[in-house]
């Protein structure tokens, strides 16, 4: 049937069916890839246009319900006059991150203002409430919506983002944003390729199952299929690898053919599932929805096998077993520290508490699912993949090495603008060498790109550990000794680098920021039948820091004393650095004390008595959590990584050219979702070549670039490792530029300084003076060059750190719950950080605020739900996936101090996740100082008003209307 | 995507959507929002779609005196936006409950009507508290009920509802209360309260529940126990505590305990009547 409207003030017409989403017509029919398909159900905002001016989910809309209609979608926000003061405004408040939901977000906020000229804090976050966030949070969009409103009534707006007049620590403005806030930025589900298939892929219905086969023929038989896929066409590709193998005790892995590393699961499943998103078979067909309509005509006979969802419980005599080579589901048993020394403290000390904690099972749930678009060309017999994955270079050595067995140099891995990946997007997945292999098979390129409900079966989760644990000291509030006792629910297969997270990330880091004498912490990492975890935001650290936050308080509530003085009295001060904490960490510097100093008098602690009165007459129960942390950051140096069991380097490395047109192009092993490293590398680059920023670029994403040698972004590694890599590089240059002045000038170099983008003779500096672009296109002529110098002003620098380093600080939550539903309101909440150096302010805040969000969401609401009986997932969109929305958020306070790293020349410690494992031990904390009048000690997240109230209830405490 | 392939149609005339509709396989569409969302995830399988969109009459509010007659087609945020809606407290708090600009804009009354989605529940739980009439359209003419019975009985194959009826009662004030833990836009339980009084004394009360049933209920027996109460916390706490737990099935996909959900309900109650 025929549709037209206008779009953009465009009169557009298309055939389309009567089942065309409105979504499907502007991406696909008007080429319109701006506007993105998040959740698929009308929850994310993502796909928000306008039409008839109305903000519309488009996902949720028919295409033909718009006849006739106009409807506006970021493409036609811009003018020829420029961008929209929205954008503009976006893009000057930092509200940019990886750019996906930015779209989305925009157009919600365009009907706003075209209604409200003058919004209020209040109303642009209750309008907020059909987009969400999962990277940004929404300070930067409020303040962004605020700043348009006002340039639109034609009010001068005050430049708030201050400058230091140098590049370090300057908020300076993002680079690709302006591409992201008009909808040009390509993620993988906007690329097209001539002659693109696409790809569905068929999950299994259950977890736990022996497959007794797969009928494919009716689905061969449906309309532009090309072919159905099963695991007897792939049995030439070999299972995913693991990479993490810790040489200080036995591992459990699968086999893998290589005899070099241990393996995971393969492609398709063949006998047997284990987990809910265990893949059966692969659809290509014509379009996406001709894949998904032929995926669902697949049957698929099996019997189903009992699961085992707990980790505890897997790990007993008679649970189901998962894997031959594992035993009792044991993937790993260790312990870190020493444990009879720690349990002889325990049981000499005054005071001892002990708590069974468990950390949920979280879902990333990025609004971007995952996706991957390969072609092979028979002539020079190349791959490309194009993959949202934040390890671009491990991909190409791991699939091209482990799992195809095709040649190193013969793929080329690129990756387009990127969701959000709060860590899911760090492995590598079966699906992706999958539809590499597809694509050689076919003969043409192929493209996947998952659904929500698939998303929510086949892409790790995380966290998912219970503790035992126990804290003892004096009774004066002096801490003796720490020991946990873990079970960490990996799922049903490792990913590539599963004994990371729960060892050394969570088992070295239990003593937070704090002298402990004595800690020990034995963790059994046990198979289920869950989706295998993988790291996320905070990863490791956040089990950690939850586990000693919650034992403190829990220890000094026991003692009747101040939880913050027995904190103030444990922690590591300031002289004592470098500190080692005992379980493998050495902690490089810090003021943990400041941090809560600052902290506690922001939140008003001396008057906590009075504001819990206040509030208490107001019927409600107030109460403030603490939150202090160090986390381990900047992965990290690579004998230490090795000693840990990761198969890889975790060195920084930094590609340069200088152009002889003086242009700078830097060729990074990060990879940018969101952090800006195309930005603040290029501060740290203008800023060591003393060159305006403009003459810099900064190239990532693509394993063609000019580095041979890259690593990824994870872990808060990015600015203090691979930033660092890049100022080495930089310094090379000018040592270069020196020594070949000094040949020049005829001077010993000692005498030769680079300023302002200059080599200058001291001697003589009116004559002797050249300008870095002088020196690079003399370097390229190569006419006159000294003994062992080479042309070009070029080359490689690598940074692997001594040591790790140590963010911290200190975040305060103030809740309170209403006496009668149990609810919970976020009054404040302030966080005092410490990140050493700080490149860009801004850009850190965006980072921190996302933290923030994400932590509070694990302590409220977050927890992936499966079912019992069958083991599949049930929490599958993000109706039914809980996640605090925009209006229900006070103003979040952030405030910094800066202590240097000395682990590197920049100073500089990693932020990127670090500020996520204080967030749900201080909301947790405030919630049971809030209850602490009802003598409740602890509960586990998430923590519901309906666990509030049923807790009450059992201890004789009821809830009365 | 939309798994099921289905032919889609907008009649110029009731009459005509009555012809399309007789035909087997076929389901009225309001443009509600809800309706993409159940044929995406195969609650709703229809073979023919018969949208209301281009047939007159079905997208106004009309105010005959103290009687408004909104048009099944009439958005949520149209109904916001509307003087005489703003006239009725309980039904501008049930509207203003919804946070999300995509639903206020493509959620109708219709829709409600049909769908009975969770975002629907404080509308339908308004209009029941003011005792709303709901105009139905058949080949053999119109016949109104009550919205009470429509709850219960549903619509017919092949009829159209084309508004729903209310009285603007300006002695009576309402409240419309509800609980949106942490807004995530998942209204797990709302009650709708709309009473009249004499002096201090309840002369008339209706009360309705919503996200905590499946579908939106009067609670009859309660409000015969407040009848000829005078307003007080105490009064209202005491009626509230002789409710009988059995009285409704309660439940909601965010909570498991139902008996959080009746002490919710109670508490929702109690604040709306006190409100008022």
């Amino acid at each position: 049937m025929k549709l037209s409207n206008h779009v953009n003030g465009h009169f557009c017409t298309s055939e389309i069916e009567g089942r065309t989403l409105l979504i499907t017509y502007l991406r696909e029919h008007l080429a319109l890839t701006g506007t993105k398909e998040g959740c698929s159900s009308a929850s994310c905002g993502a796909c928000t246009v306008l039409v008839s001016g109305k903000a519309t989910k488009s996902c949720q809309v028919l295409a033909i319900e718009t006849e006739a209609q106009e409807i506006q979608t970021i493409e036609g926000l811009a003018t020829a006059d420029g961008l929209h003061p929205l954008q503009n405004a976006f893009w000057e408040n930092f509200a940019v991150q990886n750019g996906f939901s930015t779209p989305g977000t925009i157009m919600a906020m365009m009907e706003l203002l075209n209604e409200n000229t003058a919004p209020s804090d209040a109303e642009i976050k209750e309008r907020l409430s059909g987009n969400l966030s999962r990277e940004s949070g929404y300070e930067q969009v409020v303040a962004s919506v605020k700043a348009a409103a006002a340039k639109m009534k034609g009010a001068e707006v005050a430049g708030g983002i201050s400058s230091n007049g140098k590049y370090i620590g300057s908020s300076v403005k993002t680079r690709d944003t302006e591409k992201l806030i008009t909808g040009e930025g390509k993620f993988i589900a906007d690329m097209e390729l001539p002659g693109m298939l696409h790809a569905a892929i068929l999950q299994s219905p259950v977890a736990h199952a022996i497959i007794k086969g797969v009928d494919t023929s009716e689905a061969e038989a449906m309309p532009g299929v090309v072919r159905v896929f099963t695991a007897k066409d792939t049995t030439g590709i070999m299972p995913m690898p693991v990479i993490w193998i810790p040489p200080f005790t036995e591992s459990h892995f699968l086999p893998h053919p290589s005899g070099i590393v241990p393996g995971s699961h393969t492609v398709f499943a063949t006998d047997r599932v284990r987990f809910a998103g265990d893949q059966l078979a692969a659809v290509v067909a014509e379009t996406r929805q001709q894949a998904y309509d032929a995926l669902s005509k697949i049957r698929v006979d099996y019997e189903a096998l009992p699961v085992v969802l707990d980790a505890e419980e897997a790990s007993q005599p008679g649970a189901p077993q998962l894997h031959e080579t594992a035993p009792n589901n044991i993937m790993i048993h260790t312990i870190f520290g020493d444990s009879e020394a720690t349990e002889k403290a325990i049981a000499e000390s005054e005071v001892v508490v002990e708590q069974k904690i468990y950390n949920q099972r979280m879902m990333h749930n990025t609004l971007e699912v995952r996706g991957a678009l390969a072609k092979y060309d028979p002539a020079t017999q190349d791959y490309t993949l194009w993959a949202n994955t934040q390890i671009p270079y491990p991909h190409r050595l791991l699939i091209s090495l482990y799992v195809l067995g095709i040649p190193y140099n013969k793929l080329r891995v690129i990756v387009p603008f990127m969701g959000e990946s709060n860590g899911c997007k760090g492995n590598l997945y079966p699906d992706t060498p999958l539809v590499l292999w597809m694509a050689k098979e076919l003969g043409r390129p192929v493209k996947w790109v998952d659904t929500r409900a698939g998303f929510a079966r086949n892409t790790a989760q995380s966290r998912d550990q219970i503790q035992y644990v126990k804290i003892a000291g004096t009774a004066e509030g002096k801490l003796t000794a720490l020991s946990c006792v873990a079970f960490s629910n990996v799922g049903a297969y490792p990913v590539i680098n599963a004994p990371g997270q729960p060892l050394p990330l969570i088992g070295r880091s239990i003593p937070g920021a704090y002298v402990i004498p004595h800690a020990s912490y034995e963790v059994n990492v046990v198979y289920t039948n869950k989706v295998p975890t993988a790291p996320m935001r905070g990863s490791g650290r956040a089990e950690a820091i939850f586990l000693i936050e919650r034992a403190i308080e829990m220890f000094a509530r026991k003692i009747g004393k101040d939880p913050a003085e027995v904190r103030r009295m444990n922690m590591v001060q300031s002289d004592q650095f470098p500190y080692e904490n005992g379980l493998g960490w050495t902690y490089d510097s810090g003021n943990y004390e400041n941090t809560l100093d600052i902290a506690l008098e922001k939140a008003g602690y001396a008057t906590l008595e009075a504001q819990k009165a206040e509030a208490r007459a107001r019927g409600k129960l107030l109460g403030l959590g603490i939150g202090s942390y160090v986390a381990v950051a900047g992965v990290g140096n690579s004998g230490k990584m090795g000693g840990e069991g990761l198969m890889s380097g975790t060195w920084g490395s930094a590609y340069i050219h200088i152009a002889p047109s003086g242009e700078v192009a830097i060729t990074t092993g990060a990879q940018p979702h969101g952090q800006s490293q195309q930005t603040t590398f290029a501060q740290i680059a203008a800023e060591e070549l003393q060159i305006p920023m403009e003459y810099v670029t900064i190239k990532h994403s693509d394993t063609a670039n000019p580095l041979y040698y890259g690593q990824a972004s994870y872990g808060s590694r990015s600015l203090s490792v691979e930033g660092v890599a890049v100022q080495k590089a930089c310094q090379m240059m000018v040592k270069k530029a020196r020594e070949f002045a000094a040949y020049l000038f005829k001077m010993p170099v000692d005498l030769i300084e680079y300023k302002e983008g200059k080599v200058v003779g001291t001697p003589a500096p009116e004559q002797a003076v050249m300008t870095l672009q002088q020196v690079a296109l003399m370097l390229w002529f190569g006419w006159d060059l000294p003994e062992g110098m080479d042309p070009g002003l070029e080359g490689s620098a690598y940074f692997d750190p001594k040591n790790f380093n140590f963010p911290f600080g200190t975040h305060i939550a103030v809740v309170e719950i209403d006496e009668e539903t149990c609810e919970i309101d976020l009054v404040r909440y302030i966080a005092v950080d410490d990140f050493g150096t700080v490149v860009n302010p801004e850009v850190v805040n965006g980072q921190t605020y996302g933290n923030i969000v994400l932590g509070i969401g694990q302590a409220l609401a977050e927890e992936v739900k499966y079912s019992p009986e069958t083991g599949q997932v049930l929490s599958d969109d993000l109706d039914s996936y809980m996640v605090p929305r925009s209006g229900w958020f006070p103003k979040v306070e952030l405030y910094r101090t800066e202590t240097p790293s000395p682990s590197n020349s920049l100073g500089a410690k990693g932020a990127g996740d670090v500020s996520n494992p204080p967030v749900a031990p201080a909301m947790v904390n405030a919630i049971c100082d809030a209850l602490s009048e009802f003598d409740v000690r602890h509960i586990d997240m998430p923590v519901t008003p309906e666990k509030i109230w049923e807790i009450l209830q059992q201890q004789n405490s009821p809830v009365e209307l | 995507m939309i798994q099921n392939p289905f032919s889609y149609t907008a009649p110029d005339s009731i009459a005509e959507a009555f012809s399309l509709l007789s035909k087997s396989g076929s389901e009225v569409f309001t443009g509600d929002q809800a309706f993409i969302g159940n044929t995406k995830t195969g609650h709703a399988r229809p073979s023919t779609v018969v949208s209301l969109r281009n047939i007159p009459g079905l997208n106004s509010i009309i105010q005959h005196g103290d009687q408004l007659i909104i048009g099944s087609s009439v958005s949520f945020s149209a109904m916001l936006a509307d003087a005489a809606i703003g006239s009725v407290p309980v039904l501008v708090e049930a509207l203003r409950a919804i946070k999300d600009p995509h639903l206020k804009n493509h959620s109708n009354v219709g829709g409600a009507l049909y769908h009975r989605s969770t975002s629907h529940g404080p509308l339908l739980a308004a209009l029941l508290s003011l005792d709303a009439s709901v105009s139905l359209s058949d080949p053999w003419g119109d016949k109104n009920i009550t919205l009470e019975n429509y709850l219960t009985a549903g619509s017919g194959q092949g009829e159209i509802i084309k508004s729903v009826t209310l009285t603007i009662n300006r002695t009576a004030a309402g409240s419309f209360r509800h609980i949106d833990y942490l807004k995530v836009g998942e209204i797990v339980c709302g009650a709708a309260v709309v009473l009249a009084t004499k002096g201090e004394t309840i002369s008339k009360i209706s009360v309705a529940a919503c996200g905590c049933v499946s579908i939106p209920v009067r609670l009859r027996n309660l409000e015969n126990s407040l009848t000829g109460v005078k307003v007080s916390r105490e009064n209202i706490e005491a009626a509230l505590h002789e409710l009988p737990t059995d009285e409704l099935t309660l439940s909601n996909v965010n909570i498991s305990n139902p008996s959080y959900l009746f002490h919710l309900l109670k508490v929702l109650i109690k604040r709306a009547v006190l409100k008022s």
